[in-house]
């Protein structure tokens, strides 16, 4: 035991050493040490877990920020018109619902098309009908059959959102995300908008199917 | 060693001194947002404005929850408060924009949100009529007023800010209204502001 005693007493005498020669080195990684020790105490490094959306019934209002959304359904169909027009392998999943405006200010249109999402959308295609990893649906406006310009505070619209997929059957059920925006200011035009999509919740909402 | 501790004091006082001077700076002067604030030019109801370039002169508001533009309905949650305005330019080519409603609650709803009918520009000596729907909550307050504006961006421009309300209503609500198309009439030669 004495043995092992000379060697302990020089590395500390020769951390010491190096601490006196590097005062503001050492005064730093103590710091970080203490900040180290009182985040691991407070349980700031234990592994996170994981992201669990709240789930939300079909047709409950939501408010996401610029809007209160409403999903009411799901369909897939063959065809949705001209602008969607029957082809080989190509199917049309439509989730319908209502958007409320609630911002002062009108919110863009757009902001409607980013306010829901499919995640579990098997075989996505872009409008090109070219497999996407991205899928962005078209939302339009049920009574003019056209996207919407702007959302006004306190109107309501009845919205599909028009997705394309190529997979030949879809699920029973599949969850619809609601994506909700936080009003900022832009970083470069300094205007305030709606910004940064965000999940908010799910809807797991029936398939249901036509053929023609 | 004393001489040294009055530098770093002297540097330190220095410091705090620039800090506090640049948010005097920035929190006691007027922001940016005031100085490009619209200069608004209030009118009634059938009383023409002169904006730098053009005259205008809103001379009917009406309400109805259903427009028809071009053959097509068009419903609304709400309503469509349909304004109908003259625009002439005594010089040059100029336009009214954009048309927006906004009341006491803040909020602020812009025509064009879903009809296409948009205004062109006036040349000189002629007189324009539009017709602009702005579709609009059932509960807009009668403290609303609308805003005619010369272009899309409002910053440090004129805009007209017209009262809907007449004797504190606001215009009954009617079954459905047309919305016409602009139309072209030769204006009477006004003298040109300043000249």
């Amino acid at each position: 035991m004495g043995g092992d005693g000379a060697p302990a007493r020089g590395a500390r005498a020769r951390v010491r050493a190096w601490a006196a020669r590097h005062r503001l080195v050492a005064a730093a990684g103590a710091v970080v040490a203490v900040l180290t020790g009182v985040t691991a105490a407070l349980g700031g490094l234990a592994p996170a877990e994981p992201d669990t959306l709240p789930e939300r019934a079909v047709g409950s209002p939501l408010g996401t920020g610029p809007f209160t959304l409403r999903v009411d359904g799901l369909t897939v169909v063959p065809e949705l018109g001209p602008a969607y027009p029957a082809s080989p392998g190509v199917r049309y999943v439509v989730v319908s619902g209502a958007v409320t405006g609630r911002s002062a200010s009108p919110v863009p249109g757009s902001d409607v098309a980013e306010a829901v999402a499919l995640p579990e959308l098997p075989d996505p295609l872009d409008a090109a009908l070219e497999p996407t990893d991205a899928a962005r649906p078209d939302a339009l406006l049920l009574e003019d059959g056209v996207a919407p310009a702007q959302v006004g505070a306190g109107l309501t619209y009845e919205v599909v959102w028009v997705y394309r997929t190529g997979a030949a059957d879809l699920a029973a059920s599949m969850p619809v995300q609601v994506r909700s925006h936080t009003e900022r200011e832009d970083n470069i035009t300094r205007e305030v908008g709606w910004f940064d999509p965000t999940p908010l919740a799910t809807v797991r909402v029936p398939v249901e199917r036509r053929d023609g | 060693m004393r001489r040294a501790w009055l530098t770093r004091l002297t540097a330190t006082a220095v410091v705090l001194a620039g800090l506090l001077l640049g948010r005097l700076i920035t929190t006691g002067l007027s922001t940016e947002s005031v100085l490009e604030d619209p200069i608004e030019h209030r009118a009634a109801i059938g009383e023409p404005v002169q904006l730098r370039e053009n005259t205008v002169r809103v001379f009917e508001a009406a309400r109805a929850p259903t427009v028809v533009e071009q053959g097509l309905e068009r419903g609304s949650s709400g309503r469509w408060v349909v304004l109908t305005y003259e625009v002439s330019a005594p010089r040059v080519t100029a336009a009214v924009a954009q048309v927006s409603i906004t009341d006491g609650s803040g909020r602020l709803w812009r025509s064009g949100s879903r009809l296409g009918g948009s205004c062109p520009a006036v040349p000189p000596g002629l007189l324009l009529t539009c017709t602009a729907a702005v579709e609009v909550p059932e509960d807009l307050r009668a403290d609303a007023v609308a805003r005619l504006a010369p272009a899309l961006d409002e910053r440090a421009d004129a805009v007209v800010v017209v009262p809907l309300a007449r004797d504190g209503a606001l215009p009954a609500v009617q079954e459905r209204i047309e919305v016409a198309a602009p139309r072209f009439v030769s204006a009477p030669v006004e003298e040109a502001p300043g000249g």
